[in-house]
């Protein structure tokens, strides 16, 4: 094994090399259910790609550390729920998402022109739900999404959004009380 | 920790019936609607010239706002203890796994409707197809054995806990027959064996495994199959922390390496248990569409940063050339060969390490892909 052992610019290139290891890892693990997180909270598949992008880019340079920690999904996962924040703040209406909803063609990825076909097999009181998880607040759509989606708990919820855990069981129950309520008779 | 969890049963804001559970299911249909694209390129592109200082890290694309976030986080990096993991031990129960090779570049998704061939990947409706590490121990050079790295999906729960991810790769490492006859990779254990548990405590990852290691194989062979072990879970739970491993009734993982802590070498002293040559994409028996460029990455630690490499159809030679990783040896270096489109067809990609004392290979890793 002597001929692989030479020993030059280790210091750097060594986290660099850690660095991107955890990255090809954390990709193929996690890629596919970060973007549909982010995509069941701007319901724009494309900006949903763009702001998981960001968040391995902005972590790259702390995989290494992260992985020594075994706080990297931690981590992305709060970049990715920042991030799909801001694109709200930045456009300064909530409403955005329901604009997105209401289809406009020109922009990538799905919206809410989904195939007859697919729109026919989905069920109805999905549907409704998804409807009602729309009209509720950021944060409340939020906590909902990573505790019955990602299936966190209490406190990687309030971890990830950086609040109480008991903010998070009361974003949760405000959440669930307004979906029970406009499922109306359903429930 | 008590149960933090608001689930079924027994919550403490309210009865909701079983809306939580509608849902549940109505968020996962929801999620399963979209095939997320693949960004693995530009993501390294991406990180090549940030590091190269091309691009401020702070002008990332979606502006100012995500800087905003991406300081929020990194204070969190530094002030934050590491998340609560969830108590191990109950999570290895759900895990089932398949055989299917996964890329790592290309979603593991549950979405249906591709028209390429049949997946082999069984997803039960709970689970999502996650590609997880698992490491094998394959012959290079002359009667050197070192680690490579696939990618294999596992149909794993949303919430599935790194240790039933670590749980899970690790069944499909220790199975290595599917690739003896291809890649001559090393079946150090006995047909059958399978993980027992895996539990994080005390600041290491304990493995259990229900049987010992084959017997009647070299000290080398035994050493680099411990650190099988340890790669792989340590991969697959995104976690560098020490591996005690031991098996069910005590007694020695192999005849000459007892039960105890193994842990991953360093970085610049990782190509002690790595084969020199990796290929991380296309994956195995991965199709890809004729209509898209061919770009073959890996990783190697060979010498002079130079991995040769040979595309080739049937026994014809279609095309050779060879290309520099970005570091040489000791360190893991990146590498990438774009082949441009290529007409459909069966390819087999040969990247392979020349001796610098004789010409001849010192190490090879192929992978057979189809375009169509």
């Amino acid at each position: 094994m002597a001929e692989r052992g030479r020993g030059d610019t280790v210091g750097r290139s060594s986290a660099r090399w850690a660095a991107d290891d955890a990255l090809t890892e954390l990709y193929a693990a996690h890629w596919s259910s970060l973007v549909r997180l982010a995509w069941l909270l701007v319901r724009d598949q494309g900006r949903a790609e763009e702001i998981v992008q960001d968040a391995f880019v902005g972590a790259h340079p702390h995989l290494a550390q992260l992985r020594e920690q075994g706080s990297s999904l931690a981590y992305l996962r709060r970049s990715v729920v920042n991030g799909c924040r801001s694109v709200f703040r930045h456009q300064g209406v909530e409403g955005r998402y329901v604009r997105a909803e209401s289809g406009r063609p020109e922009l990538p990825g799905r919206l809410a022109a989904e195939s007859a076909e697919s729109a026919a097999l989905r069920h109805d009181e999905g549907e409704t739900l998804m409807g009602a998880l729309r009209r509720l607040s950021t944060r409340q759509r939020e906590v909902l999404v990573l505790r019955y989606f990602s299936d966190l708990s209490e406190q990687q919820i309030a971890d990830a959004l950086d609040i109480s855990v008991g903010a998070v069981k009361s974003h949760a129950h405000r959440g669930l009380a307004a979906l029970r309520a406009s499922m109306g008779g359903r429930s | 920790m008590s149960d933090e969890r608001f689930g079924s049963g027994g919550n403490d804001f309210g009865d909701f019936g079983d809306l939580e559970e509608r849902l549940r299911i109505a968020l996962a249909q929801e999620a399963r609607d979209i095939e997320p694209g693949d960004r693995l390129d530009d993501i390294r592109a991406e990180v090549d010239a940030a590091a190269r200082g091309g691009r401020p890290a702070w002008l990332y694309p979606v502006a100012a706002a995500a800087a905003v976030a991406a300081i929020a986080v990194a204070a969190w990096i530094g002030l934050r203890p590491p998340a609560p993991s969830v108590p191990a031990g109950t999570t290895t129960s759900s895990v089932a796994v398949s055989r299917a090779p996964s890329s790592p570049s290309s979603s593991a998704s549950t979405a249906p409707s591709s028209s390429a061939a049949p997946s082999t990947t069984e997803v039960p409706p709970s689970g999502t197809a996650q590609a997880v590490p698992a490491y094998f121990v394959a012959p290079y050079g002359e009667g050197k054995w070192g680690l490579v790295r696939e990618f294999l999906s596992a149909a794993l729960p949303a919430g599935a806990t790194p240790e039933a991810r670590a749980t899970a790769a690790l069944g499909l490492s220790l199975d290595a027959r599917p690739y003896a006859g291809t890649d001559g990779y090393l079946q150090p254990w006995p047909a059958g064996t399978t993980v027992s548990s895996v539990v994080t405590r005390a600041g290491e990852i304990q493995v259990v495994l229900r049987g010992p290691g084959s017997t009647g194989l070299t000290a080398e062979q035994q050493r680099v199959s411990v650190q099988q072990v340890v790669w792989t879970v340590t991969a697959a739970m995104q976690q560098n922390l020490p591996v005690r491993v031991s098996v069910r009734g005590d007694g020695p993982i192999f005849e000459t390496m007892p039960a105890g802590v193994y842990k991953r070498p360093p970085a610049d002293t990782a190509y002690t248990d790595l084969a020199p040559v990796w290929v991380d994409s296309p994956s195995r028996g991965q199709v890809l569409p004729a209509a898209k460029p061919v770009l073959v990455q890996g990783q190697a630690c060979v010498f002079e940063a130079t991995v040769s490499w040979e595309l080739t159809q049937g026994a014809t030679v279609v095309r050779k050339g060879f290309t520099t990783a970005s570091s040489g040896c000791p360190l893991q270096g990146s590498w990438a060969v774009a082949l441009g489109r290529l007409a459909p067809g069966d390819y087999q990609f040969r990247a392979f390490e020349r001796s610098a004392k004789d010409g001849s290979v010192a190490a090879q890793k192929r992978v057979s892909f189809t375009v169509r």
